[in-house]
């Protein structure tokens, strides 16, 4: 990985920083002779046992920068332009490789999806999951096979010892995904990265993984970046809350301010535009258009063409963020408005 | 309910009816001599009704046949038993060239808008392509206006009459597919996972748009989904399945306020709402395990091994789709009966 990271040096490990840090990150692909970038500038901090949720459509970004975070983006075509991503303050960026991968897994680990294909189809999860503390912890074949029925005991698998020996197609969606998340929490990491883990299961099953990885979290302490589109799945869990548009942060606050009081005008539509199961309204206030192609982006303000209140100095300007609030800024020239505006 | 009385079809008849409506798909064993060791009961007596103007909802998660029930409303398949009436007539009985005519009528919009429709074709071929089948519709002449008229109908640029479907972005194509579902002047739309494809911020978009039209043409929606608070927004009625059945049905405010299903209300208090003050992961109701496999469906009760009302009574007798002593309306449970969604821990 060839970040060239114009910051400082790499700072040591200090105990006291903040357990996640990422900083400016930029992520751009190389297509057809022309970048296009898909983070532009991502910044968030986690804490032990904290919930960052970084919200946002297909396109937005948000999974390319976890895969930065994680360190499986293949580079290229992906290019980390600038930025950088600390765990505990040592940086993750410019570390070779080897040491990388020792992380992974280890302090830092990721959940995806779709388990099927996150999973390999042609050995059984006792396997898989034995293997894994086989080769980083060293455990001899019995210890091995112990500590994978206890962890898939854990997370809630029945009868654990007896389905050891089968094969990810032989277990339902809900406990495939049981099983990704025993493997990423297999050697106890300090950060969970959630990548719509729950986006394809039914609302019951739902309900039962974010139960899961909640209680999960409490007991290990570990902090959790939860990567959704769903603004009901967040509003449960989130601390703090990331909205991204565009390969941007257009808004980033704690959760129940950012429900109770949007600064930017993107999170006001989002939150008009979705029907609420809990009450039914005139309505729906949708946004109009759709979200840019990351390849042209408009000028100034990403959101600008779709904004309802967008002016001359939004297509001049790009909007840096605002802070409105102690801990919540938006990205938006009229952010202080639109926060006073209040609830809709 | 009165008794649907003999003689003439009365102005409030419904347009859709189903009756008993049973389809197994076999399941076969061996490569030269099939043979069928099972069958899924996809879709296992289902009755439902739909009056014209309005929006039928039908929710349940995966594998509970809501799909396999579009398949048969549309007359792409033949059910196993029972009866869909269209009209006052029976769909399965009717002569070729009448079924035919009567597809017309009955139209569907598909999920993805990116599989569904063909990238090869412009955008006014798609949405034309109906008139070729259907020619009494529209006269060749008057094709490509039509086909213009309907674009700017569904909000889209007429004069993209030539750009293919590539050139539009998901909502646009989504847009695209109601546009063609259109052109046939139908009753009766049947909406499968209209919304579930698109980006959050564009659904509102088609949800309205679905809207608008049925205001604007007196349309029927059947609109299958597994988004709750989408039916919601949409739907006057709405029907509850699982596993194959229908376990309680009635209007939006019965359904969503006043559910006297053990499965609906586990439902509605699993799906995850827009607002941190809300009851979040501990007011819900815990249920464990996931749907039974539709070959094999539990005795009695279908819902009773996930169901923490179960009793004796659930395995032996299976409970009715009726109204009861705790259930204003239809309710399939032997113990149907309010309960207070939101308990705080």
């Amino acid at each position: 990985m060839t970040a060239d990271l114009k910051d400082d040096p790499v700072p040591a490990p200090r105990p006291d920083a903040p357990l996640l840090a990422v900083d400016d990150l930029h992520v751009s692909f190389r297509m057809r002779g022309q970048d296009v970038h898909a983070v532009n500038g991502l910044s968030y901090t986690l804490a032990e046992g904290e919930t960052v949720a970084i919200l946002g459509e297909s396109g937005s970004g948000k999974s390319v920068a976890a895969q930065a975070v994680m360190g499986i983006l293949d580079v290229p075509p992906a290019r980390i332009g600038r930025g950088s991503v600390r765990l505990r303050g040592e940086e993750l960026l410019s570390l070779p490789e080897r040491r990388r991968r020792d992380y992974r897994g280890d302090r830092i680990s990721m959940i995806f999806q779709d388990a099927l294909t996150a999973l390999n189809p042609v050995f059984t999860v006792g396997d898989q999951i034995r293997e894994m503390y086989r080769v980083r912890r060293g455990l001899g074949r019995r210890e091995a096979r112990d500590r994978a029925v206890e962890l898939m005991d854990r997370v809630g698998i029945p009868s654990a010892a007896r389905r050891l020996g089968d094969y990810p197609h032989q277990f339902s969606g809900g406990m495939r995904q049981r099983i990704m998340i025993a493997m990423a929490l297999a050697l106890e990491p300090d950060v969970l990265i959630a990548d719509e883990p729950t986006t394809a299961l039914d609302v019951t099953v739902q309900a039962q993984v974010m139960r899961l990885l909640a209680g999960l979290q409490e007991e290990m302490g570990m902090g959790m970046v939860l990567i959704t589109h769903d603004l009901g799945v967040v509003a449960g869990v989130a601390d703090r809350i990331v909205v991204m548009y565009a390969g941007s942060v257009a808004e980033q606050a704690p959760a129940r301010a950012l429900y109770a009081r949007p600064a930017h005008p993107y999170t006001r539509g989002l939150l008009a535009s979705v029907p609420r199961l809990d009450r039914r309204g005139g309505p729906l206030v949708p946004i109009r258009g759709a979200p840019p192609d990351p390849a042209a982006l408009p000028s100034g303000c990403p959101f600008r063409p779709r904004c309802p209140r967008a002016e001359a100095i939004c297509s001049a300007e790009r909007p840096p963020p605002v802070t409105v609030a102690p801990g919540h800024t938006a990205a938006c020239h009229f952010a202080e408005e639109v926060h006073g505006a209040g609830p809709e | 309910m009165p008794d649907p009385s003999e003689g003439a079809p009365r102005r409030d008849a419904p347009i859709l009816q189903v009756e008993g409506l049973v389809k197994h798909y076999p399941v076969t064993r061996g490569v030269l001599f099939k043979r069928a060791v099972g069958h899924v009961r996809a879709v296992d007596g289902v009755d439902l009704e739909l009056r014209r103007g309005e929006t039928l909802g039908v929710v349940g998660e995966s594998g509970c046949g809501k799909s396999s029930l579009a398949r048969l409303l549309l007359a792409a398949e033949r059910p196993t038993a029972g009866t869909v009436r269209f009209d006052g007539r029976d769909v399965f009985a009717l002569p070729k060239p009448e079924l035919r005519a009567l597809r017309r009528r009955i139209q569907m919009v598909l999920q993805d808008p990116y599989s569904s429709l063909n990238p090869r074709m412009t955008v006014g071929d798609i949405v034309g392509e109906p008139f070729a089948i259907h020619p009494e519709v529209a006269p060749k002449g008057e094709r490509r206006a039509r086909v213009q008229e309907l674009l700017e109908l569904v909000g889209l640029d007429p004069g993209h009459v030539s750009r293919y479907p590539h050139q539009f972005s998901g909502g646009q194509r989504q847009r695209v597919g109601i546009a063609r579902a259109l052109a046939l002047h139908p009753d009766v739309i049947v909406c499968d996972e209209p919304v579930s494809a698109l980006d959050v911020s564009v659904q509102a978009q088609v949800m309205n748009l679905l809207a608008e039209l049925q205001r604007e043409l007196g349309l029927a929606y059947v609109f299958i989904a597994h988004d709750l608070a989408a039916v919601r927004h949409i739907s006057d009625r709405i029907a509850v399945m699982y596993l194959g059945k229908v376990v309680e049905t009635g209007d939006e405010h019965q359904i969503y306020e006043h559910p006297t299903h053990p499965y609906t209300q586990a439902l509605l208090s699993a799906v995850p709402v827009p607002d941190p003050d809300a009851p979040g992961l501990s007011g819900q109701i815990r249920l464990e395990g996931e749907p039974p496999s539709p070959l094999h469906p539990p005795s009695g009760c279908r819902f009773r091994t996930r169901c923490w009302k179960a009793r004796d009574v659930c395995a032996e007798r299976e409970p009715g789709l009726e109204e009861r002593d705790g259930s204003a309306h239809p309710s399939a449970c032997h113990f149907a009966a309010e309960e207070a969604l939101t308990e705080q821990t």
